[in-house]
């Protein structure tokens, strides 16, 4: 396999005398740790892959967990926030079914404290604050991996560099060279609850220096899942309801490599869905699902050009233009007027810009700059209608030897709101600092340790500020402080390779915004009243070895333990106690057996009790699944088919209390590569 | 993210609209002779929206003991979504609950008897309060319709309709009285109460009072008195009175802000909580003087006073009380008439209508 020109930038140094390892931390296609450069900035012409592909959770001077395309085939998943529940340290909360909302929280901090970016731009959403997982598709999905504190890529926007943790989705790039000029995959997948997902992918190589990639998928589902649930002593036997999902997404994407110093990527998006919203069980009320629809439209535009100027220096610039509208409707929504019909529109517009220079083999100095233009508009009584400009500066300074690495990182960020009506939100001007260091002291062995401090602030959303009747103008950011300690080994040879990391963390949010009645009883509102410290353990565990010719096992595993304290006010009974929806133990862990008759894995993803919004116990739950798959291969084509059986065990579970979870399901999918 | 946000939002809206309370009791039945102490006094707790953690907890006098959820405990099975209101009849007690829709019939000692569904087709009317008048129990919902159920077969016999959003029922002089809230059409909240003859069974006329009116009680004065909420903005909440031989509005009492009140003999014991000064209150108003004096007189300070309640047989004050975050376990004070508190007990997640049973 052979792969167009790219590009590698050195970022980490820790093999005394054997060169340095080159992480390819954008536009990379497998991590290579044999491709050892002394050149800060080098540009590596096509490139065989041979080596197992290891993890790169092991050379990073902050955690970084990543599952590769490799990894993502021997899950037994459906949708991309399943593969997030595998990482370490992270929470995923999830309110059932395909069409459910699901949100991403590292740490204890809180889904508003994790970006999401997709294919290497962020994604927004300034009315909420959070992105849902569920919009994001896991087909040709190269790479997702999660980052606490710092991706390490000297090109990062300053955007992304502003949040407190990353979780980056990269898709596939066309692997075409001048014998293979396209490339396409087909592929129907179908299973349970009515779910049927037609896609389909075409790489094309246009030019020596011009490639695209078009991707389209539909999804459907009836999404009426049986599922049981306590009352009291006795046990209800339901169906889910008004849970159907109707979704399209297409998208293509631009190659443009005029020589092997520039490249052009540019990514056309559309999406469009309607949605039922069961809403949480209600006892005794059959028909408490019905009605409620979400539909939305999503579009943009994103382009990245970047440039190597010179063996010291290379940039970046990037732009995004989107357009999301979102409508509500509740037909038995019991007002005067006959039900609610709320349409929003957000539209966002992000420039970005970075700059890195390495002055000698040790010191390198990285400027990011992005100004962000969000707006919101709504059919909402009074409403607001506002507009947000926010810019973002970093400035980092890297040293690194052959045995140990520093950093020192300070964000400068401004924002500045505007409303058609009301009151603004005052400005908010602030710096946030970074730093880390690791080291690598004993020679030889991959074994590493180290530290970083972030601290970093969410902005209040749109609606915490400016809903009608709820918003509070005078909220504060919210302000995450991570402290972290960790360390890292691995080690590698012909058998296989065994990966392991533990981290320690200590993190606090400050001036957290909760919805409180405030004002009067009938109106709720937002105010900077929490505070939460979180203790928290991390460990991965990764490794794969050959047991005979051509067999393959293959596991990993994470662990988490998070001590989660409301220290809001030590007048309320929660205080001191385990925030909501956070497990003191969770983890996940999956082992495959690869064969060269067929593929085999096995799941499991536990979580410990956990509390929900009134502090009553939610049980701990067990989630296993299993999935066979096999690739036939001839001449130039290939037929995958996979079946997948998901919670196996049919556990009767709920992540979010009264918004129940699948009981065992199947999903079988037949592939063509040609 | 949007569908959760829309939810919450409205779920906000409605969490908060459910804190209203309201004791009526039938005028035909009403005595003026002694009432005899009571037994236990029982506690319907709102619970969260959504959360299906609505309960009963009992406070039982001989022993002291507060049972939580006792509604479980006797029936095996949980009571459903946001309780909004309880009342005694014929030996009956009958719940009113709304997110789950029907009306929950037990005995005295909380043993379910039947549960009567409220349901428009598909469409759940959203019950908030009930009231009762010679066997008949009359429930007022959110889909503007007052439903007529027969207190001896527990089955619905007749509805007619009422004007928007109604959130509260009372009887005086053979007539309904239901307020018509418009709670759900913020920001044009109603003001009306809807006036039902309760032979005929249909609305007879509309009295208007102040902006978004919810609890009607009917006094031992044959007066009603009514709370409106106001639009939490320009028009304030207020305590009125309304006399039901002209159907008008009498008295509209002065800086009487509120969130329940509770009426025994010349008393009205109201109790609100100033989110400008985040403090509850709770105060007494001669209804003869037309004079308002703080009752709380030993310093007692309750955290988020959500509901009141008289015990006719002592004279004592129940408070309820939300926890100060509303998701945790909320808490019944009781005072005696002089306003010194008597004892506490733990309830469950926003407590709110009490009754006594005898």
């Amino acid at each position: 396999m052979s792969f167009t020109p790219f590009y590698g930038v050195v970022s980490s140094a820790f093999h005394r005398g054997k060169g340095v390892i080159s992480l390819l931390l954008f536009l990379f296609f497998h991590t290579c740790p044999m491709m050892a450069q002394k050149d800060s900035v080098h540009v590596i012409p096509e490139v065989t892959v041979t080596a197992m592909p290891l993890p790169h959770l092991s050379n990073t001077a902050v955690p970084l967990q990543t599952f590769n395309a490799a990894n993502l085939a021997a899950m037994n998943v459906l949708q991309l926030s399943d593969v997030v529940k595998q990482f370490a340290g992270v929470t995923v909360k999830d309110y059932g079914g395909i069409g459910g909302l699901k949100t991403v929280s590292i740490r204890g901090l809180g889904p508003t404290h994790t970006a999401v970016s997709y294919d290497g731009q962020l994604m927004g959403d300034a009315q909420n604050g959070e992105i849902d997982l569920s919009k994001l598709s896991l087909d040709h999905v190269k790479e997702i991996s999660l980052a606490n504190g710092d991706n390490e890529d000297p090109l990062e926007s300053a955007r992304a560099f502003a949040a407190a943790g990353l979780l980056s989705v990269v898709t596939m790039r066309p692997h075409l060279d001048s014998l293979q000029r396209y490339q396409a995959e087909a592929t129907m997948q179908t299973g349970s609850f009515g779910w049927i997902h037609p896609s389909w992918w075409m790489a094309n190589r246009w030019s020596h220096h011009l490639s695209t990639t078009l991707y389209l998928e539909s999804q459907y589902a009836n999404g009426q899942y049986p599922f049981s649930i306590h009352n009291g002593d006795s046990i209800q036997h339901l169906r889910r309801t008004n849970s159907d999902v109707h979704l399209f997404h297409g998208e293509a994407n631009v190659f443009y490599v005029p020589d092997s110093l520039h490249q052009l990527t540019a990514k056309v998006y559309a999406s469009g869905g309607a949605r039922g919203l069961p809403g949480a069980v209600i006892f005794y009320n059959p028909y408490s699902a019905q009605g409620q629809r979400l539909y939305d439209n999503d579009y943009f535009l994103q382009t990245r050009f970047t440039s190597i100027l010179s063996k010291k220096s290379e940039y970046a610039v990037s732009a995004k233009a989107e357009d999301a509208i979102t409508r509500y409707v509740d037909p038995y929504f019991l007002n005067s007027s006959g039900g609610l019909d709320n349409r929003y529109r957000q539209q966002e517009y992000d420039l970005s810009g970075s700059f890195a220079q390495r002055f000698n083999q040790q010191w390198q100095l990285s400027l990011a700059s992005d100004v962000v233009f969000n707006h919101l508009s709504a059919n909402l009584y009074h409403f607001a209608q506002p507009s947000r400009f926010s810019s973002y500066s970093s400035l980092k300074g890297r040293y690194a030897n052959s045995w140990f690495h520093a950093e020192a990182a300070l964000l400068s960020t401004f924002v500045s709101d505007r409303v058609a009506l009301g009151n603004d939100s005052p400005h908010h001007s602030r710096l946030s600092p970074m730093v880390s260091v690791s080291a690598n002291p004993f020679q030889r062995l991959h074994w590493q340790w180290r530290a970083f401090y972030k601290e970093t602030f969410r902005m209040p959303t749109f609606n915490e500020l400016y809903y009608t009747g709820i918003g509070n103008t005078r909220l504060k950011p919210e302000t995450a402080q991570q402290w972290n300690v960790g360390t890292s080994y691995w080690t590698s040879g012909s058998a296989g390779y065994l990966s392991f990391s533990i981290d320690g963390y200590y993190n606090r949010v400050i001036n957290k915004i909760v919805a409180v009645p405030s004002g009067n009883l009938f109106i709720w509102s937002m105010l900077n009243l929490g505070l939460v410290s979180i203790h928290g353990v991390d460990i991965t565990l990764r490794g794969e070895t050959r047991v005979a010719d051509g067999i393959h096992v293959t596991m990993e595993g994470s662990y988490t333990y998070q001590s989660a304290l409301d220290k809001s006010n030590a007048q309320n009974s929660t205080y001191n106690q385990q925030i909501a929806y956070t497990p003191e133990n969770s983890g996940a862990a999956t082992t495959g057996l690869l064969m060269p008759w067929i593929n085999m894995s096995y799941t499991l993803l536990f979580s410990g009790y956990r509390y929900d919004l009134s502090h009553s116990l939610l049980p701990g739950y067990s989630d296993s699944s299993l999935a066979l798959w096999r690739k036939f291969s001839w001449h130039h084509s290939s037929l995958i088919v996979k079946g997948e059986l998901l919670n196996l065990w049919n556990e009767q579970y709920a992540i979010v209390k009264n918004y129940p979870m699948p009981g065992r399901s199947w999903r079988v999918s037949v592939g063509i590569e040609f | 993210m949007n569908q959760k946000n829309v939810l919450y939002f409205v779920s906000a809206l409605f969490v908060a609209l459910f804190f209203t309370s309201c004791t009526k009791e039938d005028p035909t039945l009403s005595t003026k002779s002694v009432t005899p102490g009571a037994q236990s006094v029982y506690v319907l707790n709102q619970g969260s929206m959504n959360q299906n953690n609505s309960t009963l907890t009992m406070y039982n006098f001989a022993d002291s003991v507060a049972t939580t959820d006792w509604f479980t405990s006797q029936n095996g099975v949980g009571l459903g979504d946001t309780g909004n209101d309880m009342a005694i009849y014929g030996g009956k007690i009958y719940i009113v609950m709304n997110v789950s829709s029907y009306v929950e019939v037990t005995d005295l000692k909380g043993k379910a008897l039947k549960q009567i569904p409220l349901f428009n087709g598909t469409v759940a009317r959203q019950p908030r309060e009930i009231a009762f008048y010679k066997n008949k129990a009359y429930v007022c919902s959110f889909d503007s319709s007052v439903v007529r159920i027969d207190t001896t077969t527990l089955a619905v016999d007749d509805i007619t309709k009422a004007g928007s959003n109604p959130d509260g029922i009372c009887v005086a002089n053979g007539k309904l009285y239901v307020s018509n809230s418009g709670g759900l059409n913020y920001p044009n909240y109603a003001n009306t109460v809807s006036v039902i003859d309760i032979s005929t069974f249909t609305q007879t006329k509309t009295i208007t009072v102040i902006t978004n009116p919810f609890t009607l009680k009917s006094g031992d004065d044959g007066k009603i008195y009514l709370l409106s909420r106001g639009n939490y903005g320009s028009i304030a909440g207020a305590l009125q009175q309304i006399d039901p031989t002209t159907d008008a509005v009498t008295t509209t009492y002065p800086n009487s802000a509120a969130v329940d009140f509770a009426l025994n003999g010349t008393k009205l014991y109201y109790c609100n909580f100033d989110y400008s000064i985040m403090a509850s209150s709770v105060k007494v108003l001669n209804l003869i003087t037309n004079t308002a004096t703080d009752f709380i007189t030993d310093g007692t300070t309750i955290p988020l006073a959500s509901g009141i309640t008289v015990d006719a047989a002592t004279g004592n004050v129940y408070v309820a009380s939300s926890a100060s975050d509303y998701v945790s376990n909320g808490t019944v004070y009781c005072f005696a008439p002089t306003g010194k508190k008597l004892f506490s007990f733990t309830a469950g997640v926003n407590p709110w209508k009490m009754i006594f049973i005898r």
